[in-house]
């Protein structure tokens, strides 16, 4: 079944997955497909983020008060939700994106260590 | 996230929980349709793009499941949520439920049972101030091998002096008083105390005052302490009573207090407490020991340290009394061990048992679940593919299993009250702290414990079982509906089952031969027809020894006179009641230092005593006219001529008994032994005095009637009365009875271990034939083809019970192996037998292949009698 390679590939993304939905938010408010679309893009297709993993995160940030959720209309005239960034969400993004750098620093200076 | 926020959600998500399931339905729903118009522009037409979109998200419902599992106040949710659907699934099987249920209810409630009597005797601490510092302080005799001999008033008044690890010591005596203010006149057992008594146990009395050092000396103004039971009952509970004289044998005492209810110290008959005014001018090493003294402990000092310290102090003594010290020392129990000690192996046995009854109910519990659960198969596979999870399932069949579990709980601890209340009208009164069993907050507790415990454990297997259905097969119309790991499980079960109940049966079955064996020792007299009663002559009215001696005389000529009275006879202290006088003695051709000199026990008789008994006299003659108050004449036992006088008559030979005065006596008679201390223990060397040589002023009258000796009582008390009408008459038993009573501890540890085995045997059976009747069902479509295929009747039934026997056989095995390790520990309560008593395993194991053959046998026949035409076509 694929629903256990999808929960594999959210635990490997535990921690990351938050960040690249708060990174995905910076530019403007989008549904769910359209953070699952623009994850896509700007890992250039490295990460498809399945809706498996993908509501959970967005609820659960929603609930940690760093995203906003309003009904809106998407181009075509269809009802959709879509999240933003709040004030607590671009203050976690600016505190993962140092965490983060810090680490891929630390990680990337161990592997070409001899 | 702030602890606010969070409880924000949780409220909000709680509160809203529809609107938001709904809002989440939408969001998913938008999603797919976004998505499929994604898709459509990228060139697939709509039912491939629609496709395509679902298989994308993989099952809306499992999404929303996710989104509600990362969502605060989850827990809560499908815990209230689980609760729900366990009771509503457990209405719907009413039968399951009641049996689950009651089995679970039996198990849960042996346990509260007697968890509630060890945490009432064993755990809760005494009813003494800061009881762990309190020690008992007994002698020690290295040459007897007695660890806890009672204590000589000179040393005492040593230790008192000499020792500084206490900060009080105390000694005790337990003597008889007759009462003779506000009523009847009465026997009372009353403790004699030294002064420290009551600050070494810190307890106060309820209104008045307690001893002070100047009460307890002689020529004090005599003061008395009244129990609160004698206070309410003789004295209508009136406070007044403080300050007013009482009688007591004929002297005048001043009452100064009155303890509160429930104190008592080792004796719970005591009704009073008279200072005990030892003189310390007085040369106590002329007499025996008979205190017993108790102590508490300064503080930051150990038992350990102080019985260094008493170790020293014995020494001493020893050095500077050899004759009356030399091979004695100080023993110092703490006080919880003194009235628990050896009670605790027979709690521990009994809590080992009822912890295999609930084990067995487990078991059979978790096989019903087994059984149910595969039939359940489809519903939990359907649940699956609606988006639970296999943890979710697991939660949702572990609530119902602990449901079941608090549910059984909860009527076992009803059983258990009822149970107790049975226990304490059964149990002897020689079990210690009886009257402190209650149910309280810590027994609930640990019943609440064991149940939630009970509920995981029997549980957890049928729950990882059946959580991972087969989607695909369990969903197909006329699956079969248990897999073969879940049989393997169900027949593990079967042999645990058998395997606990044989060690039960043969715990129970120990114990059992052992007090049979008990009951058939020899006690060396006739009990039948017998009645006994004491009177104790107040000194005060009877001081002189010839006094005493006639009054004993003539009460037992008038009892003699009664019509239905065969004979009659008195002594000191009855056989079997725990209470006998012991001296040293030497034999008058070869005497020995004191502390050298054998022990025996000495018996003041009238000349009846004998006949009234039945015991047989083997040589010499008896007591008669001839033997009075100076006479120099003793009858000894079969022991004592025995040992001392192996191969020579003991006839006219003498001996010397310590005693006031140092004289030879002159053997005149050998008397057979009697069971005088237990029935389980040998006899002691005896020697028997005529009463009017050493004039006790109580007696115990041994009355053997023609007719119903209870009967007796009514005319016998008269003729005493007659005699002297303030004399009161006491302890109006028959024979048999205490008899009956010094066994009664065995009989009630019997009598429980065999009720738990029965519980059990009962329990493991109907588990057994659950099962295989279970297996027979499942295997009616086989049965039928074997059946058409030409296999005979007989042929089924040994394919079937062949089955069932061989787990039988295996639970045998199993269960006697562990017997073997674990009986071992109730070798000390047992009697004549040894842990590895053969009998008792072959007659247990018997019974379980009987019990086991007759539980497979049933279902087998009934497989037999299936139609292969119909069984073909079954589900």
């Amino acid at each position: 079944m694929n629903k256990r390679e999808d929960e594999f590939t959210a635990d490997l993304l535990q921690g990351t997955l938050d960040l690249l939905v708060l990174k995905a938010l910076t530019a403007q408010p989008l549904h769910g497909l359209g953070v699952s679309t623009r994850i896509n893009q700007i890992t250039k297709g490295t990460f498809d983020v399945k809706p498996g993993s993908l509501f959970p995160a967005l609820h659960r940030m929603e609930e940690a008060g760093w995203l906003k959720s309003e009904w809106g209309e998407s181009e075509n005239n269809r009802r959709a939700k879509y999240y933003s960034l709040t004030r607590a969400g671009r203050r976690q993004l600016e505190t993962e994106t140092q965490d983060w750098q810090r680490i891929s620093l630390a990680i990337g200076s161990a592997l070409r260590a001899t | 996230m702030s602890l606010f926020s969070k409880s924000g959600s949780l409220i909000r998500n709680t509160m809203h929980k529809q609107r938001i399931d709904r809002d989440l339905s939408e969001e998913v729903g938008s999603y797919v349709e976004l998505l499929t118009e994604k898709n459509m522009k990228q060139g697939m037409n709509e039912e491939e793009a629609r496709r395509a979109a679902l298989v994308e998200v993989g099952g809306v419902e499992q999404v929303k499941e996710e989104v509600r599992a990362g969502r605060a106040g989850f827990a809560l949710e499908t815990f209230v949520q689980d609760l729900r659907y366990g009771f509503r699934s457990l209405r719907k099987k009413p039968g399951f439920t009641l049996t689950a249920v009651i089995a679970l209810a039996l198990g849960i409630g042996a346990n509260t049972a007697i968890f509630s009597v060890i945490n009432g005797v064993l755990l809760r601490s005494l009813a003494y101030h800061d009881a762990d510092n309190i020690v008992m302080v007994w002698e020690r005799s290295f040459q007897r091998n007695r660890s806890q001999n009672s204590v000589s008033p000179a040393n005492f008044l040593d230790w008192q002096k000499r020792s500084i690890s206490f900060q009080q010591i105390a000694a005790t005596w337990d003597t008889r008083v007759n009462l003779t203010s506000g009523g009847e006149p009465e026997e009372l057992l009353v403790q004699r105390v030294s002064a420290d008594f009551f600050q070494v146990l810190g307890v106060r009395p309820q209104v008045g005052r307690w001893f002070v050092a100047d009460d307890d000396k002689q020529g004090a103004n005599p003061v008395v302490i009244l129990s609160h039971d004698l206070c309410q009952g003789r004295f209508g509970g009136n406070p007044a009573i403080i300050g007013q004289p009482i009688t007591l044998s004929g002297r005048s005492l001043t009452v100064i207090g009155v303890m509160p209810s429930g104190f008592h110290f080792l004796n719970t008959q005591i009704q009073a407490w008279i200072p005990l005014a030892l003189d310390p001018a007085n040369d106590w090493r002329k007499q025996g020991r008979y205190l017993r003294s108790v102590a508490r402990l300064k503080s930051g000092v150990t038992i350990q340290q102080a019985q260094v310290e008493l170790d020293g102090i014995a020494k001493q003594l020893e050095r500077e009394y050899s004759d009356y010290n030399k091979g004695w020392g100080v023993n110092l129990v703490p006080m919880h061990e003194q009235i628990v000690g050896d009670i605790r192996p027979v709690l521990l046995v009994l809590l080992a048992a009822v912890a295999f009854v609930l084990l067995i109910a487990c078991a059979n519990v978790a096989n019903l679940l087994l059984a149910r659960t595969a039939s359940r198969q489809k519903e939990l596979a359907l649940r699956a593919a609606l988006g639970a999870s296999r943890p979710r399932l697991v939660r949702q069949m572990l609530t119902e299993s602990v449901l079941l579990a608090i549910m059984g709980g909860a009527l076992g601890v009803l059983l258990a009250y009822w149970g107790i209340r049975a226990l304490i009208a059964l149990a002897p009164d020689n079990i210690p702290r009886l009257n402190e069993i209650t149910i309280d907050p810590r027994v609930l507790l640990f019943t609440f414990g064991i149940s939630l415990l009970t509920g995981l454990v029997f549980g957890l297997v049928p729950s990882l079982q059946s959580s991972r259905p087969d989607l695909n097969d369990a969903l197909k119309e006329g699956a079969r509906a248990s897999s073969s790991s879940n049989r393997v499980v169900r027949n593990l079960f079967v042999v645990a089952e058998i395997a606990l109940a044989l060690v039960l049966l043969v715990g129970a079955g120990l114990m059992l031969r052992s007090f049979s064996q008990l009951q058939q020792v020899k006690t060396g007299f006739h009990a039948d027809d017998v009645l006994t009663m004491r009177v104790q002559l107040p000194s005060a009215k009877y001081g002189e020894p010839q006094q005493r001696a006639d009054f004993f005389k003539r009460a037992e000529e008038r009892l003699a006179a009664l019509p239905g009275v065969k004979s009659i006879g008195a002594i000191s202290y009855l056989p079997l009641t725990g209470l006998a006088t012991s001296t040293s003695f030497n034999l008058a051709t070869k005497p020995l230092p004191p502390s050298e000199s054998p022990g025996t026990e000495v018996r003041p008789i009238t000349p009846g005593y004998f006949t009234a008994m039945g015991i047989p006299l083997l040589k010499g003659r008896g007591f008669d006219e001839r033997d009075g108050a100076n006479s120099r004449v003793v009858i000894i036992n079969e022991t004592l001529a025995r040992k001392f006088f192996p191969g020579q008559d003991p006839i006219g030979q003498q001996v010397i008994v310590t005693w006031d005065a140092p004289v030879a006596d002159e053997i005149i008679g050998v008397v057979g032994d009697i069971k005088e201390t237990a029935l389980e223990q040998e006899p002691n060397p005896a020697i028997y005095w005529p009463h009017p040589r050493e004039p006790y002023p109580f007696m115990n009258f041994v009355i053997r009637s023609a007719m119903d000796p209870a009967s007796l009582s009514a005319a016998a008390t008269k003729e005493i009365h007659a005699l002297d009408p303030d004399q009161p008459v006491s302890d109006i038993r028959l024979l048999d009875e205490i008899v009956a009573r010094s066994i009664a501890r065995p009989r009630f540890n019997t009598l429980l271990l065999a009720i738990f085995a029965g519980v059990a045997l009962v329990l493991a059976s109907v588990g057994i034939y659950g099962v295989m009747n279970y297996s027979a069902t499942q295997r009616t479509q086989e049965i039928g083809i074997r059946m058409a295929l030409g296999a005979k009747p007989g042929d089924i039934l040994r394919l079937v019970v062949g089955h069932g026997m061989k787990l039988t056989a295996a639970g045998i095995m199993i269960g006697i192996i562990a017997s073997l390790a674990l009986t071992r520990v109730m070798a000390t309560l047992l009697f004549g037998i040894t842990a590895t008593d053969l009998p008792t395993f072959v007659a247990v194991s018997a019974v379980l292949t009987t019990v086991g053959l007759i539980a497979n046998y049933i279902p087998a026949r009934r497989a037999t009698r299936v139609d292969p035409v119909r069984s073909l076509r079954y589900e």
